[in-house]
C-alpha cells in the first residue's frame, strides 16, 4: 500500500494483522491514525449521522454570499477535481497550502522556467544531492535512504561511500546535515546564492568565498546534480528569479535539476488540477475569474471577506498564523478531516472522512510530478470524493 | 527565532494532539548551551516569548540543544508557535524572552482565545 504522510508517497508499505511494515514513524502513526481514530459526525454542536452533516453542510454552502474552500492537499486528485467544480459553480474562492509554501516553486516548474526531474532519476542518477533550508531527516524521513543519498541507484552502485556527495545549506546544524559530506550554515539565502552565482561566472563574491568556491567546484566534477528547495529557502528568497538564475547559471556547469520539499502529499496534484483548469495555482477567485494574492485564504481571512469555509484535510486553526486563524471562527466551517483538530473544535460541521491511500483509493501526484496511484484498503468510511460529489451535485 | 519540524512531533501530531508529548514538545524553546548562559537560563525554566511581529506572547520550557541556530533560538511548528509568526514569514522571527517560571502554554489556552461568531 501507499503511506499518504508526507510528499514521499512510500509505495513499500506492507499492513499485516494490524503491524505497519517498513514505513517510517510518521507513516506509521498515520496509519494507526486511521485504524483507531473513532471520530463523530457533528452538525451546530449535535453529533449526528454523516448524511445529515453532509445536508447540513450543503444548507451552509447555497445560504452562503462568499464562500471558500480550503486545503485539499491530502485527499486524491478526483476529490479535489470535485472540489474545484463546487468553488466554480457557487463563484467562490480556492486555495490550498501551496500559496503560504512550495506554490512558488511549482509554479516555475509546470511554466518550465525552472527544470524538474523525479525522485526516480535522482535515485539512479544524482552524484550531487543539496538540501537547502530542508531537514527530510524530520519532514520526509525516508527521502535520504529511498531516493537521495543512501540507496544503490542504476548509476550509482557505489552508493553515498563513493558515488554521491550530500551538502546542505540552512541556518543551523540540523539532523539531515549530520548526514552530509558538507554543511553550509547561511544567515541570508539570496547572499549565498548571488555568492554562488558570482563563482560560477568567475567572479570573487562578496561573501562566503570558501563555502560557494568549495561548492561549485563540487558541483562542476558532477554528472547530475539535483537542489531540494524546503520552506527555509522559500522564505529566505523575496524573489524567485534570483534562484532562477543560479539555477540557470548550475545548468551552465552540469546537468542540474531542482525539486521542492514539499510535505503535503497531493499538493502538487491541487495545483496541477487546477492550473489545468483555469491556468493559475492557487488562490483562485471563480467569481472574479482571476488568481490574486487577495484571494488566498489567509488575505480573505484577514478581510474577513467569506463568510462560508469549506476545509478539506487541512488544520488552519493551528496551521496559520493566531491572527488569521482566529478570524476562522468567524464563518460557517464545514470541516472534512479524518480526525479530530483544532480546527474540528470550532467547526459548525464536521463531516469524518477516510485517510487517502486507507480508506479511500485513487491517485495523487508527487511532489516530483509522478503521478501514484493507490487502492483502498479498507472500505469501512465515507471518502472525501463522495461527500464533495454529494455537495457538487446538490448546490 | 525559528521554527522548524520535528519527526516525533509528527508522530504525536497524528496520534494525539492532546497528549503530554505534544504539548511538551510544542511548548519547547530549544536554545545552544552558550546562548543559554547569555540569559541565565537552564535546562527546564520557563521563558515568556513575546513575538515583535504581533507583541503576542507564549510560555515555553527551555531545553539546551545543538540543532538550535548559534545565537538563536527555535521553537517546532506548532498551534502554540504561530501564535508568534506573521504571514509574511512563517519560518522566522524575532522575539524578546524573559525568565518567568509557572507552567506552559497550552493548546487549550490557545483555543480560549477563539471568539465564535
Amino acid at each position: 500500500m501507499i503511506c499518504t504522510g508526507c510528499a514521499c508517497l512510500c509505495d513499500d508499505i506492507e499492513l499485516e494483522n494490524g503491524k505497519v511494515h517498513n514505513a517510517c514513524i510518521k507513516g506509521v502513526a498515520l496509519i494507526k491514525k486511521a485504524q483507531n481514530t473513532h471520530f463523530t459526525p457533528v452538525a451546530d454542536g449535535r453529533k449526528v449521522d454523516g448524511e445529515k452533516a453532509i445536508d447540513e453542510a450543503i444548507t451552509k454552502i447555497q445560504n452562503s454570499e462568499n464562500f471558500a474552500i480550503y486545503g485539499l492537499d491530502t485527499v486524491p486528485l478526483r476529490a479535489q477535481q470535485i472540489a474545484i467544480d463546487i468553488a466554480k459553480k457557487t463563484e467562490g474562492y480556492i486555495d490550498d497550502a501551496s500559496s503560504l509554501c512550495m506554490g512558488v516553486f511549482v509554479e516555475e516548474i509546470l511554466l518550465e522556467r525552472i527544470k524538474s526531474t523525479t525522485l526516480e532519476e535522482v535515485r539512479d542518477r544524482a552524484d550531487f544531492t543539496l538540501y537547502w533550508g530542508a531537514d527530510p531527516f524530520n519532514s520526509h524521513p525516508r527521502h535520504i535512504s529511498r531516493f537521495t543519498y543512501y540507496p544503490r541507484g542504476q548509476f550509482r552502485q557505489k552508493g553515498w561511500e563513493e558515488d554521491r556527495y550530500l551538502a546542505v545549506v540552512d541556518i543551523r546544524e540540523s539532523y539531515t546535515s549530520k548526514l552530509a559530506k558538507k554543511i553550509i550554515m547561511v544567515e541570508n539565502d539570496e547572499e549565498f546564492i548571488q555568492s554562488l552565482i558570482d563563482v560560477a561566472n568567475g567572479n570573487t563574491p562578496s561573501a562566503y568565498l570558501r563555502d560557494a568556491v568549495e561548492l561549485i567546484t563540487r558541483i562542476k566534477k558532477s554528472e547530475f546534480g539535483v537542489m531540494f528547495g524546503g520552506l527555509g529557502l522559500r522564505y529566505g528568497l523575496s524573489d524567485i528569479g534570483l534562484l532562477k538564475n543560479l539555477l540557470d547559471e548550475l545548468n551552465n556547469l552540469t546537468e542540474f535539476y531542482f525539486i521542492p520539499m514539499g510535505c503535503h502529499p497531493n499538493m502538487r496534484g491541487f495545483n496541477e488540477l487546477l492550473f489545468a483548469s483555469v491556468g493559475e495555482l492557487n488562490s483562485y477567485s471563480f467569481r472574479d475569474g482571476i488568481r490574486d494574492s487577495t484571494f488566498s485564504f489567509s488575505s480573505l481571512l484577514t478581510k474577513e471577506q467569506i463568510d462560508t469555509i469549506l476545509i478539506v484535510g487541512a488544520d488552519p486553526v493551528a496551521s496559520l498564523p493566531f491572527e488569521i486563524a482566529s478570524k476562522i471562527a468567524k464563518a460557517n466551517v464545514i470541516l472534512l478531516d479524518p480526525c479530530p483538530s483544532y480546527t474540528s473544535k470550532i467547526a459548525d460541521v464536521v463531516i469524518p472522512t477516510s485517510v487517502s491511500g486507507i480508506g479511500a483509493g485513487g491517485e495523487m501526484i508527487r511532489i516530483d510530478g509522478k503521478k501514484i496511484k493507490f487502492e483502498a484498503h479498507s472500505l469501512e468510511e465515507i471518502t472525501d470524493e463522495y461527500v464533495l460529489k454529494r455537495i457538487e451535485e446538490a448546490i | 527565532m525559528i521554527v522548524t519540524r520535528d519527526v516525533f512531533h509528527s508522530e504525536v501530531r497524528e496520534t494525539d494532539k492532546e497528549s503530554d508529548s505534544y504539548i511538551e514538545l510544542s511548548a519547547t524553546l530549544y536554545m545552544r548551551e552558550e546562548d543559554m548562559k547569555k540569559f541565565d537560563l537552564g535546562d527546564g525554566d520557563v521563558v515568556e516569548i513575546t513575538s515583535t511581529a504581533n507583541n503576542n506572547s507564549l510560555r515555553v520550557s527551555v531545553k539546551n540543544s545543538n540543532e538550535a541556530p548559534p545565537g538563536k533560538a527555535m521553537m517546532v511548528n506548532s498551534i502554540l508557535v504561530n501564535q508568534l509568526v506573521s504571514i509574511e514569514n512563517l519560518k522566522r522571527f524575532k522575539a524578546k524572552i524573559k525568565k518567568v517560571g509557572g507552567n506552559v502554554t497550552r493548546p487549550e489556552d490557545i483555543m480560549a482565545k477563539f471568539e465564535r461568531k
